[in-house]
């Protein structure tokens, strides 16, 4: 019934989806977890963050001492300082620069002009730090062993001692990379000392740009006077004629440099002490002046890069992969780059320059996201006295989500593996198992379709569903195999049961014939004889079929001429009489064809294949026998002309009580005789088959023997 | 005085059927009708000769027992076999274990008549053989048939083990050598009511097997394929 098959069922591959699917959420909701508990860990952070700003603000509230207007001249201008992140390195490179590259302060036309340049300064532990980018069509170099130092490009640096003497200091570059730093007579051109100053102490490098040169240089703090002024001019010289140098313009910080000095303002060291206090490793606090001046900061954003760049063992390289990978998993889509940032970090600026509270977020990396706080600080007046800005990364918790993700991805690959493992050896197991249990099925018939065995051997006692489907197996296997017998046996059995009976009422009617019995009625004995003796013959028959197999086993393969066998027998079947049709005509063209075998077994299914064929040819036809050998073997051909075999009988026709004889067509026939040649055929080691003919329609079978080579 | 013939036979109708027909025919006939009444009743007298079947009631073997019980009281008693149980490997078992023939049913009451005469003469034959050397003996070549005691000779050696049914088909084949036997003329031989192709086949078979025991170049016995046997020797 068609409703009983509509019952939902699950098809292997579901199943084996379905599971797959099941395992892979466990790695997913484990992802989502702690997706969700860095959303809640990033939103507590925050809260933290403001709460903190509140409470600095708190404490710079009405200080305006510490953040009070440095005392410099109208004159002067101030250059803040701004506290270098990670390793400062004096190397022509602006890693160190790249947060305060908006607050680069421009000397001489202005920016973006020719003959000028911008200022950059900034200190770390006791150095003092700058960066100066200068605008230059023409860089010329000093050529070693020149003796003035005015006849090429230059930085001037004068610094005030603390005893009011200057101290008048030329850098100059002979070629990319460290330059020169000479002390100076009053004239700018003439070396104090014979050679340069140290490296060690002051260090300056520079580096050609496409529109000029930038240098980058350090010293000490101590070479700053009270006041920390300094003076800075670039000189710039291009020659006219390729040989002669001379001074063309000079761009300072401040045009006379010889009687004014700028003024270096430093980080309030009391605002210093105050954060210091407040120093947390993975946030920047940074105390804003109202012009929105570095006054104090503490602590760094990010973590220094580690100095590790390349793997070496073959771990390392597995977890950089591994790191690689779960960075692209958890990585932020889209991130602002350094100006970009710089520029959103203004923005918060001057907003809590308007005495607001702000805070923002952007993201500075693929992997890490600022969020930052700023607040206004104002006096007892509500006058406004600077900002407090805290910027803070979420490396640290991406850093811990990262730990934890390589620790459920490591945890999940593990379990997913094992797991993967253990379904494996189940399900190859269980293949295993049904492949044994189809390879027994299948040699328990035998190429005619007969049981081999009673029952099942593997799996028979297994306790699952596969033990159950063997039992199954075996029981249905049992039945089969008992029919079997019952049905081998039951020729016999019948030949058994009616002999009795039938030499019973044989031997009565004899006994009856020898009483003597009245003229008239022994036509009926006769008659009931005839019928006995019928019985007799079709039990016979029946038994001889059943016992074929049996009996062959006692009959010896011999050479035998088989041409003669074959030649003879086709003589014997046609009349000697003269005006008689033939009836089997024979064709051969060989000479000697040997075969091993039985001779009278041989004519046995030329009996049974000439009977057929008489059965079913044409009314008057001719049937043809023929012989002729073929690679190793030799065939027999009987070929009668008639009708087809139909094709649903040619599958199963050799095999035992298949005819296709209709009932009651005269003789007994119980589908016998293509049984008994398949028998003989095969003991013989050959084969039978079947085909039909057109043109005219007819039947062929073809018996093939192996030769017997001589 | 009559021959006594004993028959064991569990089937009242054929136990009847056969008494009735060998005491028409002169013997004395006693008839059991299980294995244990017999083995009783022959422990008192000895016959001339028994005939058994070999399935009594439920016991499949039971001729084969009082066959073997028999021969041990008195080993030269005659033993014929008359059974529905015609599988090669009972005739064989049922010979070996010393029966002079083995007779499937169903059979002709002549047949059995002609068997019984036969054997019973044989063992008197037999009894006497020493003394007197008086039989009709009619030579084919090498071989010799003593018609008397249906026994064969192939180069003056008995051809051993030969049931009455094949002297029979040796004799029938031998009285015109060279000429074809059709099967039908083989199965008359026989004087069995119906007879396959393939049984005379096999009868042939086991004929040329006991002859080839003494000579195994004989080929006297020339097959003419779809239409019967021929005795021709070279």
């Amino acid at each position: 019934m068609p409703s009983a098959n509509k019952r939902l069922r699950f098809r292997f591959n579901t199943q084996v989806l379905v599971f797959a699917l099941v395992l892979i959420s466990i790695p997913w909701l484990s992802y989502r977890f702690v997706a969700e508990t860095r959303v809640f860990m990033i939103e507590g952070q925050t809260q933290a963050q403001e709460q903190l700003a509140r409470g600095i603000v708190t404490l710079f509230q009405g200080r305006d001492d510490l953040l009070a207007e440095l005392p410099y001249l109208d004159s002067q201008q101030v250059v803040f300082s701004h506290p270098l992140i990670g390793v400062a390195k004096v190397d022509g490179y602006t890693n160190e620069w790249l947060d305060y590259q908006l607050f680069a302060k421009y000397f001489g036309a202005g920016e973006g002009s020719e003959d000028g340049y911008s200022l950059l300064l900034g200190e770390k532990d006791d150095r003092i730090y700058g960066l100066v980018r200068i605008q230059d069509d023409i860089t010329v170099q000093r050529v070693k062993g020149t003796p003035r130092l005015d006849v090429s490009d230059h930085l001037r640096l004068t610094l005030p001692d603390r005893n009011g003497n200057k101290r008048r200091l030329v850098m100059v570059g002979t070629k990319a990379g460290a330059m020169e730093v000479w002390y100076v007579k009053e004239d700018w051109a003439t070396p104090q000392y014979i050679s340069p100053s140290s490296s060690f102490i002051i260090q300056a490098v520079m580096r050609p740009l496409v529109d000029g040169y930038l240098v980058e240089f350090a010293l000490p703090k101590y070479f700053l006077n009270q006041r920390q002024e300094f003076g800075l001019a670039v000189a710039d010289v291009d020659s006219e004629d390729g040989t002669m140098r001379h001074l063309k313009t000079l761009v300072g910080a401040d045009t006379t440099i010889e009687s004014h000095f700028n003024l270096l303002a430093m980080r309030a060291p009391e605002a210093n002490k105050i954060l210091s206090s407040l120093s947390r490793s993975d946030s920047q606090i940074v105390i804003y002046d109202n012009h929105l001046q570095v006054r104090a900061s503490v602590g760094q954003v990010s973590p220094p890069p580690s100095e590790k760049t390349n793997p070496q063992d073959v771990l390392e390289r597995i977890q950089s992969w591994l790191n690689k990978g779960l960075d692209w998993f958890i990585a932020i889509p889209a991130y602002l780059n350094p100006v970009q940032a710089a520029s959103q970090e203004r923005d918060l600026l001057n907003r809590a320059l308007d005495k607001k509270f702000v805070s923002g977020r952007w993201h500075k990396g693929p992997t890490e996201q600022i969020f930052a706080v700023a607040a206004p600080i104002v006096d007892q007046e509500g006058e406004l006295l600077g900002v407090v800005l805290i910027k803070q990364s979420t490396a640290q918790i991406l850093g811990l989500q990262r730990q934890a993700m390589e620790n459920i991805a490591l945890l999940s690959f593990s379990t997913m593996l094992a797991i993967l493992l253990v379904l494996l050896l189940f399900s190859w197991r269980q293949a295993m198992r049904i492949r044994r249990l189809g390879k027994e099925a299948q040699h328990l018939v035998d190429p005619d379709g007969r049981l081999r065995s009673n029952r099942f051997y593997n799996e028979i006692r297994a306790g699952d569903e596969i033990g159950d489907l063997a039992r199954s197996f075996s029981g249905v296997v049992a039945r089969l195999h008992e029919h079997q017998e019952f049905m081998n046996t039951m020729p016999r059995t019948l030949r058994h049961e009616v002999n009795n009976p039938l030499n019973a009422a044989m031997t009565s009617l004899e006994n009856l014939q020898m009483h003597g019995v009245e003229k008239g009625q022994q036509r009926y004995i006769d008659s009931a004889q005839r019928g006995l003796v019928k019985i007799s013959a079709i039990v016979e028959k029946l038994a001889d079929a059943a016992n074929l197999e049996e009996a062959l086993h006692e009959d010896e393969l011999e050479p035998l001429d088989l041409l003669h066998l074959v030649q003879t027998y086709v003589h014997h079947q046609n009349p000697g009489t003269l005006g008689e049709l033939e009836d089997v005509m024979f064709e051969s063209d060989q000479q000697v064809v040997y075969v091993a075998g039985v001779d009278y077994r041989i004519e046995q299914l030329l009996d049974k294949l000439l009977d057929n064929a008489r059965d079913f040819r044409a009314a008057g036809s001719l049937i043809t026998l023929r012989l002729y050998q073929q690679g190793y073997d030799c065939c027999i051909e009987v070929e009668n002309n008639g009708p087809n075999i139909p094709p649903e009988l040619l599958v199963g026709m050799f095999n035992s009580m298949v005819s296709a004889r209709t009932a009651g067509a005269g003789h007994a026939h119980f589908g016998l005789g293509l049984y008994i040649v398949r028998l003989i055929s095969q003991f013989h080691g050959g084969s039978v088959s079947a085909h039909n003919l057109s043109h005219p329609n007819g039947v062929m079978f073809r018996i093939r023997l192996p030769l017997l080579l001589v | 005085m009559a021959k006594h013939i004993v028959i064991v036979e569990d089937d009242r109708d054929q136990r009847d059927n056969y008494q009735f027909a060998l005491e028409q025919r002169g013997y004395q006939v006693t008839a059991y009708a299980g294995k244990d009444e017999a083995e009783l009743g022959l422990k008192q007298q000895r016959p001339d000769l028994v005939i058994l079947d070999i399935i009594m009631d439920d016991n499949i073997d039971a001729g084969f027992q009082l066959c073997a019980a028999l021969l041990k009281m008195h080993p030269e008693l005659p033993v014929l076999f008359l059974t529905e149980r015609v599988g090669e490997i009972d005739r064989i078992l049922g010979l070996r274990m010393g029966a002079w023939d083995y007779q499937p049913k169903p059979v002709s009451l002549d047949f059995l008549a002609e068997k019984v005469a036969t054997l019973v003469r044989l063992s008197d034959i037999r009894v006497v053989s020493a003394e007197a050397n008086d039989q009709n003996v009619r030579d084919v070549g090498r071989l010799q048939l003593l018609e008397e005691s249906r026994q064969a000779k192939w180069q003056d050696q008995e051809i051993m083990g030969l049931t009455l049914t094949e002297f029979r088909m040796i004799d029938a084949l031998t009285r015109r050598p060279g000429h074809i036997l059709t099967y039908d003329t083989l199965a008359q031989a026989t004087h069995q009511h119906y007879v396959s192709n393939n049984t005379i086949s096999t009868h042939i078979r086991n004929i040329k097997r006991k002859i080839k025991a003494i000579d195994t170049q004989f080929d006297a016995i020339k097959s003419e394929y779809g239409m019967g046997y021929r005795w021709s020797e070279r």
